[in-house]
């Protein structure tokens, strides 16, 4: 396992890796969506109280989940290059930023046009909501300082170091309910559970969106961090060899 | 159920598929952009 995490290290094997693991990952992640969308808008039920809106939560609650979690992976990316020096973990936190920003803004968005036939408004300044927007002003805050800088290898660590100082915020955020009178419900999932007082014909559907969900990220990330390689090694012997190939 | 209730939503439908669309939009975007990088 070391062995084979110390090879992901180098973007050589990486691209190898991840050319033969992206027609499955694509596959698989199509397929997810299908089962995810077909049980969240077909098979599952209205809620008793909420009625048909709660078909918003498919979507929301794997957003929101997705936004934090994708921070944490650029906060341990960012640690192991601090620590090792890794370029690999350099170009996943770059490649997560943007993907990461886009799952909070599509957290915040669908979290307002389900407040609004809920709590009769599309945005309070509660303490969930405000720290889920402080989490998107950290990832612009990351790909701004990562742009604005022009060396490479200092602006991967100084955009490190913002990552590991903003993932304070993940622990607010998930415990913000729990912590503050908040106007937004308690939690809906219990961790990898996926229980909390969920009914089964609303679990499955949210579980297999949350599924496909991460196998997005996956996918995306993978793209994303080979377009990286072909950026950063364009001067490499065998980048040159593969572009003169094609 | 019919087709037109199903669209319908309840009465909900001018919050609901919004967020379908907003979502297929954004995860597409994701998915075209690097693509094209």
């Amino acid at each position: 396992m070391w062995v084979w995490f110390h090879k992901l290290g180098s973007p050589k094997y990486f691209w190898g890796f991840s050319q033969r693991l992206l027609p499955w990952l694509g596959a698989l992640t199509a397929l997810s969506f299908l089962a995810g969308l077909a049980l969240a808008l077909v098979f599952s039920p209205p809620d008793y109280e909420q009625g048909e809106t709660v078909r918003i939560m498919y979507i929301h609650v794997p957003a929101a989940m997705m936004s934090m979690l994708v921070y944490v992976v650029m906060a341990v990316a960012g640690a192991i290059l601090l620590i090792w020096r890794m370029k690999m973990a350099e170009m996943v936190a770059a490649a997560s930023a943007p993907v990461g920003a886009s799952f909070t803004l599509l957290a915040l968005i669908t979290g307002s046009l389900w407040g609004k036939p809920m709590w009769g408004t599309w945005w309070a300044w509660d303490a969930r909501l405000t720290s889920e927007l402080i989490l998107l002003f950290l990832y612009l805050g990351y790909m701004a300082l990562y742009n604005a800088i022009e060396d490479r290898r200092s602006a991967g660590r100084a955009a490190a170091v913002l990552a590991l100082v903003g993932v304070i915020n993940i622990p607010i955020i998930h415990y913000s309910v729990e912590w503050w009178n908040t106007l937004h419900q308690g939690p809906t999932t219990q961790g990898v559970r996926v229980a909390g007082s969920i009914h089964p014909s609303m679990r499955w559907p949210l579980f297999t969106m949350m599924i496909a969900f991460n196998l997005f990220y996956a996918l995306v990330l993978l793209k994303r961090v080979r377009c990286l390689i072909l950026q950063n090694e364009k001067d490499s012997a065998w980048v040159r060899e593969l572009v003169s190939e094609k | 159920m019919s087709l037109s209730e199903f669209l319908a939503m309840g009465g909900y439908a001018a919050y609901v598929w919004p967020v379908y669309i907003i979502a297929a939009v954004e995860l597409n975007a994701n998915l075209v952009i690097p693509w094209q990088v």
